[in-house]
């Protein structure tokens, strides 16, 4: 398997929420992730759910640099790793306002179509089985 | 839940204005300040849980902490925050659950979108967290 390591991800240590790429097929990634040491914005075991956008934003991120690979080797062009932010919080709905940060969760996220330097995606966000949010992200890449 | 506090996060407001319509804050966000760590090293922005995250700080000043977001819609990052700058967020009732955010500094508007807000003791287990309103 030749799945994108999520140290190519831009963000330094504190920031780099996914921790390692649990399945990519076709236009999808699942990615497992936590809070590191240092992380900024959580203050105690409990976090706001919103917090966990940035992990699915970081998980369309290397879905995108995946796919971008991909292409570029189809094509016989040489690889070139691009940082991308987040340029659209399309919608995100919180299922829950709150989750615990000490434990890992999951992002799972689909490319619905580019644009351009445009990525739009959607997906979910789960700690252990319990759905904690939905979101629409567009990134600029 | 605990949110994080400014000091936490190395960032200081110098304004802070509400009534029952309108809530507006104004920060300044160093180079140095935590809300930057890692994001990215390099050449720093703002994350957008940054900007989220101070949106829920003012909320929990404006509104109290039982209030939460339930939801975000068509929020839009139209240019870059960066450190040292003066960073406005205007928060504007749209409905008993909505609200209008708007982010700008001297450099022109940076995001804006709408946020749902909630009551956080109202979640319950698997429950939509927008389900009761404020």
């Amino acid at each position: 398997m030749n799945w994108p390591d999520p140290g190519v991800l831009p963000h330094g240590p504190a920031f780099r929420l996914v921790q390692s790429v649990e399945a990519i097929a076709g236009d999808r990634i699942t990615c497992a992730c936590r809070i590191p040491d240092l992380f900024p914005l959580v203050a105690g075991a409990k976090m706001p759910t919103y917090l966990a956008l940035e992990g699915l934003a970081q998980s369309a991120g290397l879905l995108a640099a995946h796919l971008a690979c991909q292409d570029a080797k189809t094509a016989g062009r040489a690889v070139k790793s691009t940082p991308g932010y987040v340029a659209r919080i399309r919608q995100a709905t919180f299922i829950r306002s709150e989750m615990d940060g000490t434990l890992p969760w999951s992002a799972d996220a689909q490319l619905e179509g580019r644009s351009g330097h445009m990525i739009l995606c959607r997906g979910e966000v789960l700690q252990g089985t319990t759905l904690i949010l939905q979101a629409g992200l567009a990134l600029y890449i | 839940m605990n949110l994080v506090s400014l000091d936490s996060m190395g960032v200081s407001f110098v304004k802070f204005e509400d009534n029952p319509a309108v809530c507006q804050a104004e920060f300044v966000l160093p180079e140095h300040a935590a809300i930057f760590r890692d994001h990215f090293p390099g050449r720093p922005l703002l994350p957008a849980i940054g900007l989220i995250s101070l949106c829920d700080w003012m909320l929990g000043r404006w509104l109290g902490d039982a209030v939460g977001l339930a939801f975000l819609r068509r929020v839009k990052f139209t240019l870059p925050m960066v450190p040292e700058m003066r960073l406005e967020i205007h928060l504007t009732r749209r409905d008993v659950d909505r609200l209008r955010m708007v982010s700008r500094s001297a450099a022109g508007e940076h995001a804006s979108g709408e946020l749902g807000l909630h009551m956080r003791t109202a979640v319950v287990d698997g429950a939509p967290a927008g389900k009761e309103t404020v």
